[in-house]
């Protein structure tokens, strides 16, 4: 028996020996099956490589959107009649839809009132979030029940159906659809902040600067707030998706932004009866939301990471 | 008891809950431009005068507090949630019609998301880096990027228009008896759909859920005492693990109606989600009230339920002090 080796040297009197170390250290951490066949499929969904790529993708979507009018074929509204819901074809890389419109170029001009509404959306519930839940955080008692009360109701509603309610009948508006997306998406932010604030708020640094004689406000401000700063940054990206998907949703059912102002959900009302006439136009709109909102959400991914690496 | 006390705490928290919500889509209702007649007040035949008439034989006149109040006496009383606008029929008996079709689609994607998702979650967990967890990371984060009615129409798009193995819509052939097969074809498509994107949520749950629990001291001992891998995951760390993930599982049980909705339009499924939309599109403001309130007592009575199965599972659930 190769008894010297297999001893090896201890490290201390009375701990193991290194080779027992070794092999405890070895077996703990499996090395990723990487190696088979299916190793092919290795992508990634978390970490730097697929957010970056995402990240440029998105700074491409939002800057051809931008540039509409540079990279569109055909006008916005400029309708064909002689190629009503044709299909792809040279002079329309995409096809048409119901109304001879290019798809193409309502995809790119889409793009923009799509994002905007997301924009708008998550600015919208962002400032709700985090208001009430500074509230809620730092004055405490009545006011922080009365918050979790309200962010409870909103959890247990119906929310979609309520907002279905509330996009119909006000629906010729532009600005419904982000406000009432913003109104029913807070809660979580609000979450967030509320606790960020209520295990920030018994930190040294607060009473040192509350006994400074700083305002409250300016407390919560400067130096509370940024603590919650990062998760409030992944909630708002994936919130983004969010919003661009339930805006499609309203859209769909013919209560999100109205015509002529495309946004890619609402190329996408009454899709079900271009299915068998056009698949294209109904297939191109979902895609680009789809991949849009995979982006964000690959993005989202990538900074949950950073967050949790810190 | 613990018990009852926990039971009567969670019905006190029923009925403000409800009567917030019948306030806000009340309100909602009365705030729209026109009020609850003012689309057919567009219609040039109806004179002023049969526009009085049409308020009071429904009310109109009154304050909005009393009309609220006398809403809520009929509703919570009497159970009778008014006739509808549309065709006249008293609203309880068109849901009552159409509530068994929703629940069993929400009821089947739910239980389908749920097996999959944890036996999924658990399979990625237990294969870390291998096929199963990339196939199903890939799944997961496509699934909760994609709309779900997108899905849908995809799905039509490919079994029903072109390959024509399951029908695209509805609940039945008209005509035909009841036959099993045909119910179950009707239903493939659609509870799957519904089912995908939750799928995808469950199993991210389920695998982060599980990853936590593994690398438990108590699973070392237990292999350390010598027990079969088996018994180790699936006696201890899975029970562990499914806690938390029952929990964020019940809390989205309200989102089922929302996918309810529009799945339903989707695949023309005679359900509730569907005659809400077609009320939404006549203006039957009775049958929207009477829709959201069934629905917010349906998604209060899943949550109860739930709550008391985590407590089942788990009785240091209970809660101690007032969560959060």
């Amino acid at each position: 028996m190769a008894v010297k080796v297999s001893e090896g040297r201890k490290t201390r009197g009375d701990g193991p020996d290194v080779r027992t170390l070794m092999k405890a250290h070895v077996s703990w951490k499996k090395p990723p099956k990487g190696a088979s066949p299916a190793g092919l499929l290795k992508v990634k969904t978390s970490g730097p490589a697929p957010a970056g790529f995402a990240a440029v993708c998105i700074l491409l979507i939002i800057v051809v959107t931008l540039l509409a009018p540079l990279f569109a074929p055909a006008g916005r509204d400029s309708i064909d009649l002689d190629n009503i819901l044709s299909g792809p074809s040279p002079r329309h890389i995409l096809g048409t839809d119901e109304l001879g419109r290019d798809i193409l170029t309502r995809l790119i001009y889409g793009g923009r009132f799509t994002l905007l509404v997301a924009f708008l959306s998550v600015s919208i519930s962002l400032v709700i979030g985090i208001t009430l839940g500074c509230i809620a955080g730092r004055i405490g008692g009545g006011a922080d029940l009365a918050v979790m009360a309200l962010v409870n109701v909103f959890l247990s509603v119906p929310v979609f159906l309520v907002l279905l309610t509330a996009a119909s009948l006000f629906g010729g508006n532009f600005w419904t659809v982000p406000l009432v997306i913003g109104c029913t998406s807070w809660m979580e932010i609000a979450r967030m902040v509320r606790a960020e604030l209520l295990r920030s708020g018994s930190e040294e640094y607060v009473a040192a600067a509350h006994s400074l004689g700083l305002p409250d406000s300016m407390i919560v401000l400067k130096h509370m707030l940024p603590q919650a700063l990062p998760a409030v940054v992944v909630a708002a990206t994936i919130g983004f998706s969010q919003a661009m998907l339930v805006e499609s949703s309203l859209s769909f059912l013919g209560f999100g932004i109205q015509p002529p102002l495309p946004t890619w959900g609402n190329m996408l009302y009454n899709a079900n009866t271009l299915l068998r006439r056009a698949p294209v136009a109904a297939f191109a709109p979902g895609f680009t939301i789809f991949i849009s909102c995979l982006c964000f959400n690959l993005v989202g991914n990538g900074f949950k990471r950073l967050l949790a690496n810190r | 008891m613990r018990e009852k006390r926990f039971v009567l705490n969670r019905i006190a928290r029923v009925v403000p809950l409800v009567v917030i919500i019948s306030i806000i889509t009340f309100s909602l209702l009365h705030l729209a431009p026109g009020g609850p007649v003012g689309v057919i007040s567009h219609n040039p035949k109806i004179t002023g005068d049969d526009l009085d008439r049409i308020r009071d034989i429904y009310g109109l006149n009154r304050t909005l507090p009393v009309q609220y109040l006398c809403w809520f006496r009929q509703v919570f009383l009497r159970f009778d949630f008014g006739a509808s606008y549309a065709s006249g029929r008293p609203v309880s008996e068109m849901i009552a019609e159409r509530l068994p079709a929703t629940l069993e689609l929400m009821g089947l994607a739910f239980i389908v998301a749920l097996v999959a998702g944890i036996g999924l979650g658990v399979a990625s967990a237990l294969d870390r880096g291998g096929t199963v967890d990339q196939l199903l990371s890939l799944v997961s984060t496509a699934g909760m990027s994609m709309p779900v009615f997108w899905i849908g129409l995809m799905a039509i798009a490919l079994f029903s228009l072109k390959l024509g193995i399951l029908p695209a819509g509805g609940r039945g052939v008209v005509g035909e008896s009841a036959s099993f097969t045909v119910h179950v074809k009707h239903l493939v498509l659609p509870v799957l759909v519904l089912a995908f994107g939750y799928l995808a949520s469950f199993s991210r749950y389920m695998k982060a859920g599980m990853d936590e629990a593994i690398r438990g001291e108590y699973i070392r001992t237990a292999r350390a005492k010598g027990l079969r891998e088996r018994v180790v995951i699936f006696k201890h760390a899975f029970r562990n693990a499914v806690l938390p993930v029952i929990t964020i599982v019940a809390m989205q049980i309200p989102t089922l109606f929302t996918g309810a909705v529009i799945t339903e339009t989707v695949f023309s499924w005679p359900g509730m989600g569907r005659l809400f939309y077609e009320g939404l599109q006549r203006h039957d403001y009775t049958r929207i009230l009477g829709i959201v309130v069934i629905s917010s007592l349906l998604i209060i009575l899943f949550n109860f339920v739930g709550d008391i199965l985590s407590i089942l599972a788990d009785p240091r659930m209970y809660p101690q002090a007032e969560p959060d």
